[in-house]
């Protein structure tokens, strides 16, 4: 009899937790669920699904469109960061000179996306293809703020997922919720994840990435019957004293002197007061202090 | 595994199910699940430092089991002397043993002498202060009669090993912990709920006062040489809070995970910076520290019941120098634990330092202007302490120290996430003045559901976007 009562005390005990438990879970994947909810609305209405040109990063939408277009005139194809961009903008230079240049935070990898694209769409005999690309650029390892914005929102896609080596693919799985990309309206929506990044303007490496698309790009130019070239463009005078041991060390390491035989000695020193940040031109300044073609490209 | 990772939430909720729904039936199954569950979620980090914790489980399982068998004080005490060896032996290996062979370096060079030195780089093991202070705990108090030891060893090594606190604490005590391990745990749904919401607000804590601080923090203490004094008395304000917000959160989620599986641990933290003076703060700031110091070195050593003011001294200073040393192997710790001795000593002389025992303003909306002061006051001093425990070395300190009281430059302040970082900082300071009564700032039963819905969904939402946001480490995670 005693026996039966404290079964029955348990059984009954158990029957009220497992509804307690029962409510709990219920409660909280209501919550939890809810909260799924009210962030998917706010972000499909509010967050995401903007158009291209409200992204962050629009410039790299605008030039990736570019880079697809069947160009007849175009003979000389410049690819590169932001001061080459300021140089040739990428929305006036449309003709023979077709410019498709576009920002740092893109990566070399970047580069070769866009500039493949163009080869592809446009096949010719001969083309020149110059990358306009500054020092500091190069030590890119799509380690940055910005590779979430400028990289993996417009370039991590299935069309381009053949061009990416182990290497990249393993730098863009560190960034942090990065298959969130995946999610049309993340990757629609200026939200990005922080990434702790150096930007020492004063650090001139040559990251790993750099070494193997500057490479990348050259082969393909080979392939499609086009020239390479890589042009320095001007930099501020404050760096003129800067030691780039290092950064030619790393340029024999990787036998890349071909492409850096005139990089250095070509580099346009400016005096610092032109300079809006330690790498752009002051935008009043640009047409007056470069020209039309300041490359003489 | 980081609390603040995405795979624990999964983790958690997998072990959650298979505790409350597969092995409730049965104590020696759940506590098999606990035991597999922490070593999972300690070898996410390394594997290969596990022998550590299962070496030192055996070894104080053992010689618990002995301690209690034998009636000879004299055996007793060897195998207490065992237990103590092979413990902060290995903690000193792993912590400490670069730091004796570098000061031991130094040592003979002030001297004139030239030795070399030769370091191995050893790995500081995850957690392993906290562990080894808890099993230490065990063997202690079965040696003074005051626990009687476990038999079954996988009770003993869930004690050790309890993952919501293994690695950052709180320092359990086997007195309040293990006998949780032997009583059947039935779900409770208030104290799951409290659990749930404690995490909210750990989480919260850590990611969105820590985390924000962090990066203006190492800017600041990184390029002290360059910055105006207010920025640099700003840098260690912020870094008073970054610690809190840091450490509390961890304790908060340990402590509201716990909740979930139906245990109990203790509370860690009880609203630090409200405090009115020193002793205060050290009754309110990682409270399983300073009473597992208390209990176990202060007491022993005689306490405040000893007959000279010399020993008196002398007790304090040991307290605090240990305490400081217990942080890691750097002389600021060291200094920050002396600091702190001083400043809690002229209280202890004149028997002033239980003065506060009670809530600050209690019934009062706000403190009075005396208590006001005394808060400020203790805080300050307080900061100046965090600036020797943020700093790299000694010399940092006390050259961050000189240009933080160099002539001010009162309204000079770079373009830094400043505001942002105070205006939760100021949010945070008023939920828990608010909420200074109760065990944590979530506790708000009192407000109408949908605001307390709409608080849940706000910090819940923050957080998600923090943690997909990139995460960082917990920084008592080093200690």
């Amino acid at each position: 009899m005693r026996f039966w009562v404290e079964t029955k005390n348990s059984f009954t005990s158990n029957s009220n937790m497992m509804k307690d438990l029962l409510r709990f879970i219920s409660r909280f994947s209501f919550f939890i669920l809810t909260l799924c909810c009210v962030v998917s609305f706010y972000f499909y209405f509010f967050v995401g699904n903007l158009s291209e040109e409200e992204l962050i990063g629009s410039g790299v939408y605008h030039t990736i469109r570019k880079s697809k277009k069947i160009e007849p005139k175009a003979e000389v194809i410049l690819i590169g960061d932001s001061i080459g961009n300021q140089i040739y903008n990428n929305k006036d230079y449309n003709d023979r000179i077709y410019s498709l240049c576009s920002n740092q935070a893109i990566s070399m990898v970047g580069q070769y996306n866009l500039l493949k694209n163009f080869l592809e769409t446009n096949k010719r005999d001969s083309l020149e293809v110059v990358l306009i690309y500054r020092l500091s650029s190069f030590r890119n390892d799509l380690r940055q703020n910005l590779t979430f914005n400028y990289f993996i929102k417009p370039f991590y896609k299935r069309e381009y997922l053949e061009n990416y080596s182990q290497n990249v693919l393993r730098q863009i799985k560190k960034i942090p919720g990065y298959w969130l990309v995946h999610s049309n309206t993340v990757r629609m929506s200026r939200w990005s994840p922080s990434v702790q990044s150096i930007n020492n303007p004063n650090n001139f490496r040559l990251s790993d990435i750099s070494v193997e698309y500057l490479i990348a790009c050259d082969k393909l130019c080979e392939k499609y019957n086009a020239s390479f070239k890589l042009v320095a463009p001007f930099m501020s005078n404050e760096f003129s004293m800067n030691d780039f041991g290092s950064f030619q060390e790393s340029i024999v390491k990787h036998n890349l002197q071909t492409y850096f035989s005139k990089y250095f000695q070509n580099i346009v020193w400016l005096d610092k007061k032109y300079f809006s940040d330690k790498s752009h031109i002051k935008k009043d300044l640009i047409s007056e202090l470069l020209g039309k073609n300041f490359l003489n490209l | 595994m980081l609390f603040n990772s995405l795979e624990f939430p999964i983790f958690f909720a997998v072990v959650f199910l298979l505790y409350w729904f597969v092995f409730q039936h049965n104590l020696k199954l759940q506590n098999l699940l606990i035991v597999v569950a922490s070593y999972v979620f300690y070898g996410w980090w390394d594997w290969r430092f596990l022998g550590l914790i299962i070496l030192s489980t055996i070894c104080d399982y053992s010689l618990g089991l002995m301690i209690s068998q034998t009636n000879y004080l004299r055996r007793k005490k060897t195998l207490l002397y065992v237990s103590l060896f092979v413990n902060l032996g290995i903690l000193g290996f792993f912590k400490y043993f670069n730091f004796f062979i570098d000061s031991f370096v130094n040592l003979f060079s002030f001297g004139g002498y030239s030795i070399e030195s030769w370091t191995i780089n050893v790995i500081l093991p995850v957690g392993i202060s906290f562990y080894t202070f808890q099993t230490l705990s065990y063997t202690i108090d079965i040696y003074r009669g005051k626990l009687k030891p476990t038999k079954d060893i996988i009770q003993f090594m869930a004690y050790v090993c309890f993952f919501p606190q293994l690695v950052a604490g709180p320092i359990e005590r086997a007195t309040n912990l293990l006998p949780q391990f032997n009583q059947k745990r039935t779900f409770d749904y208030l104290l799951a709920k409290d659990g749930l919401r404690q995490i909210i607000w750990g989480l919260s804590k850590k990611l969105l006062i820590a985390d924000l601080c962090a990066p203006v923090v190492d800017l600041i203490f990184n390029n002290y040489e360059n910055l105006p004094s207010s920025t640099l008395f700003l840098g260690a304000v912020f870094f008073a809070f970054q610690i809190y917000g840091d450490f509390s959160g961890y304790s908060d989620v340990a402590i509201g995970s716990s909740k979930l599986l139906g245990i109990r641990l203790m509370k860690n933290f009880d609203y630090p910076y409200f405090s009115r003076d020193i002793g205060e703060f050290w009754r309110r700031w990682h409270i399983s520290l300073s009473t597992w110091f208390r209990d176990y070195l202060y007491i022993p050593l005689g306490g405040s019941r000893v007959h000279s003011n010399y020993l008196k001294f002398r007790n304090v200073m040991i307290i605090f120098i240990v305490s400081g040393f217990w942080h890691g192997a750097n002389w600021t710790f060291i200094i920050w634990g002396v600091l702190n001795a001083l400043y809690f000593l002229p209280s202890f002389v004149m028997k002033r330092n239980r003065r506060y025992l009670n809530t600050v303003a209690e019934n009062n909306w706000l403190p009075s202007l005396k208590e006001f002061f005394q808060i400020i006051k203790t805080f300050c001093l307080i900061c100046i302490t965090w600036i020797f425990f943020r700093a790299e070395s000694v010399g940092h300190a006390l050259e961050y120290l000189k240009e933080m009281f160099s002539p001010l430059a009162l309204f000079e302040f770079p373009n830094l996430r400043i505001l942002e970082c105070g205006f939760y900082i100021t949010i945070l300071l008023i939920i828990e003045w608010i909420q200074r009564n109760k065990d944590h700032g979530l506790v708000i039963e009192a407000i109408p559901l949908l605001i307390r819905w709409l608080i849940y969904f706000l910090l819940t939402y923050q957080i998600i976007n923090a943690v997909l946001g990139g995460n960082q480490e917990f920084i008592y995670f080093q200690f």
